[in-house]
C-alpha cells in the first residue's frame, strides 16, 4: 500500500511539474520544466550517442530496471502518469494476453532502426516525453489563441496521437506500453529477470483473478499462476488486491516449475527471425522515405547542419513552446516525411533573436547543441537576399529601411542608390541569417529580402567597432 | 474622471497654486524650479540621477497628483540589454514607475508602438516595469489608436495616436538619446513617433515635418532623457560592432524643444550628429518650446 502511494504521489508531482512550465511561464516552472525533459530516457539517449559515452541518467534508469523491475515506466514517464490517469475511468474487464514479440517489438525496433537511419518521425509519433511535451505545447498555442496555419495541421496530427493512446489506455491499460513505446521495449529488455519484481507465490494463489482485474498491463497469468516481469511497470496496484497474500515484490529465487513450454519458445525463435528480417527490411524502405525539398527550412543555431538536426530531433516542441519570439514553428512536410513535425524558423512569424539562446540551453536530445550566446551570435544559419524588382528603395523610388533598422550585425546597409536615395545592399561575409530583415520587410505578399538557409551553418568572424575612440570627456557637459 | 471633471481639477489646482504662491509659502512649487529650463545630471546610476534631477524641479508631487493616470513613453523598440543603448534604460522606468505610485499615481501605463511585437521576457522594460506594477501595453494593436485631429499641422492634419496619450492626466516622455539613420538624433520629440499607429506613414510625407507636427497634439506633462548608455552609431538598434559609450547623464526638462537643443549640443560633441537636426528648428517655429541655450536656464548637478 505504501508504495503505491508513493508511487502516485511522486509520478503526480513529476508530471504536474513537467507540465506546469508550458502554462506558466516564470523562469523557476520553465527551467524545471526543461530539467524534467532532461531525465527523459529516449532524448537523452539520442543526445548522448553522438558523444560517445553514456550519461549517468541513463545508466541509472538501466541499473534500476535491472534490479528493480520497469519503475522508470510508472514514476518518471510523463506518459504513463497521462494514462495511468484516464485509467482510473476504465470499466473494461481485463484479460491476460500473452503477446508474441513479434507483435509487441515490430514498431518499436522499426521507429529505432528508423531513428538510427536518420528518419526520426516514427520516434517522434512513438516517444512518449514527446508525446506529452508536443501536445501541451500545442494546448497552450490553444489558450494564446496562436492555435492557426501550420500549427493547426501538426496540432491536428498530435492531437489524434495523443487521443488514441489515451483511448487505448481506457480499452487496454498500458497497451501502448508494451507494444508501440521505444522506450518501453529497451527497459523490458532488461527486466526479463528482474533482482526484484512483483511475484506470485503458486503455493497460495488460487487464481481467483482479482489481481488481473487490476493490472494494467495485463500481464497476470492467473492459470499459469506466472507474472511477465517484463511487461510489468511495476504499480503494484495487484499487491493490494490479493485476499491471499500470493503475490509479494520479492527477490528473485530460482524455482524448479519456472520452465516455460516447448511450444512457446517455438514462437519466440520465429518472431526473432521476422524481427531480423524486418530490421533488414526498413533499410531500402528508409531510403524511400527520404524526400528532398526545394526550399531547405531553416533549423536554429547550435544544430550544426539541417543533417544532424533532423537526425536528432523527436519533435517534442520544447523549444517552440519556450522560443520567446515564437520563430520556432512545427513544420508539416518541409523536412520531408522523415521529419514530421520537427521546428524550424518561420521568418512570416518571428526572428531569432539575437540576445537569445534558450534553445541551446534546452533541447534534451541536443538536436540543438548547447551554445554560450557569445558564441551563438557568431554563428551564420543563413543569408539574406534582396530582390531589387520589388525593394521599395529600388522597385519604387521611395524611402524604406525597415530590414536595415533591424540587422543586428549590420549585414543589412544602406548605400546611395539614385539622387542620394539610400537603399539597403547585404555584406554576407557578416549575415547570420536571424530573419530580423524578413521579418520587418513591409513589401507583401512575398517579402523584398528573403533569408535561404545554410545546409551547413558556418561561423562569421566576431566584428570590431569601426569607431574610433574619439574624445575622452565623454562625462562633460556640452553647454 | 470625464472630462469635465478634469477640467474642474485643473482649475482648482490652478487657483490653488497660484494663491499659494501668492503668499509666497508654496508647498507645491519650490523657490526657483520654475524658472528653470532643463535640468542637466550627470555621474550617477539612472535612478539616482532621476531622483537628484527631479527634486530640482520640486519633486515629483509637481507633475504627478494623487489618483491621476500616468502614462510613460520610453523607447522599448528592440528586446535589447541596456548596454547596447537602443532602449531606455529599465532601472530608469523602474524608478520613475516608483516615484509616480510614491506621489499617489492611480495606475502607471507604460506604451510604446513597436516595429515587431516583443512584448516577452527578452524585453527587459517590459519585464521590469510588469514588476513595478505598471501596465504594460506595447503590444496593442490599431483599435487602441484613435483619430485626433492636429492643430496647426504642416504635413499633417490627423494622426491616429494611442488611446492612454489622449486620455492619461499625466504623460512622461522618456526617451534615449542616440544616433539614428533616418533622422540623425533620435531624442524627446522624435519619441513621440512612438505614440501613433500610422507612423510607417510618416517616413514617405516628410518625416522631419511629421515629427514637428504630431508634438504639436499633447506636450509632455515631463520629458526624461536617458543618456546613462548612448548609442553612437548604427541606430536606432545599434549594430554588434556599434560604439557605445557610457557618459553616465540624464536631462530632465517640461519644454520638449528645449530638452532636444540641449540634447543635440551633447550629441555633437560626442560626434554623433554633425549640423542641425531639422525636426527641432521645425518643433520651435511651432512655438513649442526654447531653442537658444544660451538664453536657458540649465541647472547642471553632478551627483
Amino acid at each position: 500500500m505504501l508504495y503505491r502511494i508513493f508511487r502516485i504521489l511522486v509520478s503526480g508531482l513529476i508530471l504536474l511539474a513537467f507540465l506546469s512550465g508550458f502554462f506558466i511561464h516564470f523562469d523557476l516552472f520553465e527551467s524545471l520544466s526543461s530539467y524534467i525533459a532532461s531525465w527523459q530516457f529516449f532524448p537523452a539517449i539520442i543526445s548522448s550517442l553522438k558523444s560517445g559515452f553514456f550519461a549517468i541518467s541513463q545508466i541509472v534508469v538501466l541499473v534500476i530496471t535491472v534490479l528493480f523491475g520497469r519503475i522508470y515506466c510508472s514514476l518518471i514517464c510523463p506518459l504513463g502518469t497521462v494514462q495511468d490517469f484516464f485509467g482510473i475511468f476504465s470499466k473494461r474487464k481485463r484479460k491476460f494476453y500473452s503477446p508474441s514479440l513479434l507483435v509487441r517489438y515490430t514498431i518499436p525496433l522499426i521507429a529505432i532502426l528508423f531513428f538510427v537511419l536518420a528518419i526520426s518521425a516514427l520516434i517522434g509519433i512513438t516517444e512518449p516525453y514527446s508525446i506529452v511535451s508536443r501536445s501541451m505545447s500545442y494546448a497552450d498555442s490553444l489558450i494564446r489563441h496562436e492555435f492557426k496555419g501550420e500549427v493547426l495541421y501538426t496540432g491536428i496530427i498530435a492531437l489524434i496521437i495523443l487521443c488514441a493512446i489515451i483511448i487505448l489506455s481506457l480499452l487496454r491499460g498500458r497497451y501502448y506500453c508494451n507494444s508501440f513505446c521505444p522506450t518501453g521495449a529497451i527497459l523490458s529488455l532488461f527486466s526479463w529477470f528482474p533482482l526484484f519484481a512483483v511475484r506470485m507465490n503458486k503455493d497460495k494463489c488460487v487464481s481467483c483473478g482479482k489481481c488481473l482485474q487490476s493490472c494494467k498491463a495485463e500481464c497476470i497469468d492467473v492459470k499459469d499462476k506466472r507474472i511477465d516481469s517484463s511487461r510489468c511497470v511495476a504499480c503494484f496496484n495487484c499487491m493490494d488486491k490479493c485476499n491471499f497474500n500470493a503475490i509479494s515484490y520479492s527477490i528473485f529465487k530460482k524455482s524448479k516449475s519456472s520452465e516455460e513450454n516447448p511450444k512457446g519458445r517455438q514462437t519466440n525463435r520465429r518472431s526473432v527471425i521476422s524481427l531480423i528480417v524486418l530490421g533488414i527490411l526498413t533499410y531500402p524502405f528508409s531510403r524511400l522515405l527520404h524526400s528532398k525539398t526545394s526550399a531547405l527550412p531553416i533549423v536554429p543555431p547550435g544544430s550544426d547542419s539541417i543533417k544532424h538536426f533532423t537526425e536528432n530531433c523527436t519533435a517534442c516542441h520544447l523549444c517552440v513552446s519556450q522560443c520567446p519570439t515564437k520563430v520556432l514553428k512545427p513544420s508539416l512536410f518541409e523536412y520531408g516525411i522523415a521529419g514530421l513535425m520537427q521546428p524550424r524558423l518561420d521568418y512570416n512569424s518571428g526572428y531569432c533573436d539575437y540576445n537569445c539562446n534558450i534553445c541551446n540551453k534546452i533541447c534534451p536530445t541536443k538536436a540543438i547543441k548547447p551554445l554560450s550566446l557569445s558564441d551563438k551570435q557568431n554563428i551564420s544559419i543563413g543569408l539574406a537576399s534582396i530582390d531589387e524588382s520589388i525593394c521599395i528603395p529600388y522597385a519604387k523610388g521611395t524611402a524604406c529601411a525597415a530590414c536595415d533598422e533591424m540587422c543586428p550585425t549590420g549585414a543589412t546597409h544602406m548605400i546611395k542608390y539614385k539622387n542620394g536615395l539610400p537603399a539597403p545592399k547585404v555584406d554576407n561575409d557578416i549575415c547570420i541569417g536571424c530573419g530580423a530583415c524578413e521579418n520587418a520587410c513591409p513589401v507583401a505578399p512575398k517579402k523584398a529580402i528573403i533569408v535561404t538557409s545554410r545546409a551547413y551553418h558556418t561561423k562569421i568572424d566576431p566584428l570590431k567597432s569601426t569607431k574610433s575612440n574619439s574624445k575622452d570627456n565623454i562625462n562633460d557637459f556640452a553647454f | 474622471m470625464d472630462r469635465r471633471e478634469f477640467l474642474k481639477k485643473c482649475a482648482m489646482a490652478t487657483v490653488a497654486a497660484g494663491v499659494t504662491r501668492f503668499f509666497g509659502n508654496s508647498a507645491l512649487a519650490a523657490d526657483d524650479s520654475t524658472a528653470i529650463d532643463v535640468v542637466a545630471v550627470r555621474n550617477g546610476t539612472p535612478d539616482a540621477m532621476f531622483d537628484a534631477g527631479i527634486e530640482a524641479l520640486g519633486g515629483i508631487k509637481n507633475f504627478v497628483k494623487k489618483d491621476q493616470t500616468v502614462v510613460l513613453k520610453p523607447n522599448m523598440s528592440f528586446a535589447s540589454i541596456p548596454e547596447k543603448a537602443a532602449t531606455t534604460n529599465p532601472i530608469l522606468v523602474k524608478r520613475v514607475i516608483e516615484q509616480c505610485y510614491k506621489a499617489g499615481a492611480k495606475k502607471v501605463y507604460v506604451i510604446d508602438h513597436l516595429l515587431i511585437v516583443n512584448d516577452n521576457e527578452l524585453n527587459e522594460i517590459a519585464k521590469t516595469a510588469k514588476e513595478a506594477g505598471a501596465e504594460v501595453r506595447s503590444a496593442d494593436g490599431s483599435q487602441c489608436y484613435k483619430e485626433v485631429r492636429i492643430p496647426g499641422g504642416k504635413n499633417l492634419i490627423s494622426a491616429q495616436v494611442h488611446e492612454l496619450v489622449i486620455n492619461s492626466d499625466v504623460f512622461i516622455n522618456m526617451p534615449i538619446l542616440k544616433h539614428h539613420g533616418g533622422a540623425k538624433m533620435t531624442c524627446a520629440l522624435k519619441s513621440l513617433i512612438g505614440t501613433t499607429w500610422d507612423m510607417k506613414e510618416f517616413h514617405t510625407n516628410g518625416l522631419d515635418q511629421c515629427i514637428a507636427d504630431i508634438s504639436l497634439f499633447r506636450r509632455p506633462t515631463i520629458n526624461i532623457v536617458d543618456a546613462y548608455y548612448v548609442l553612437t552609431e548604427g541606430g536606432p538598434r545599434g549594430r554588434s560592432n556599434s560604439k557605445v559609450i557610457n557618459p553616465k547623464m540624464q536631462f530632465i526638462s517640461t519644454d520638449i524643444v528645449a530638452v532636444d537643443a540641449v540634447s543635440l549640443k551633447q550629441a555633437r560633441q560626442w560626434g554623433i550628429v554633425v549640423g542641425e537636426v531639422p525636426y527641432i528648428k521645425m518643433a520651435y517655429d511651432h512655438h513649442l518650446g526654447k531653442m537658444d541655450i544660451s538664453k536657458m536656464n540649465i541647472k547642471k548637478i553632478t551627483v
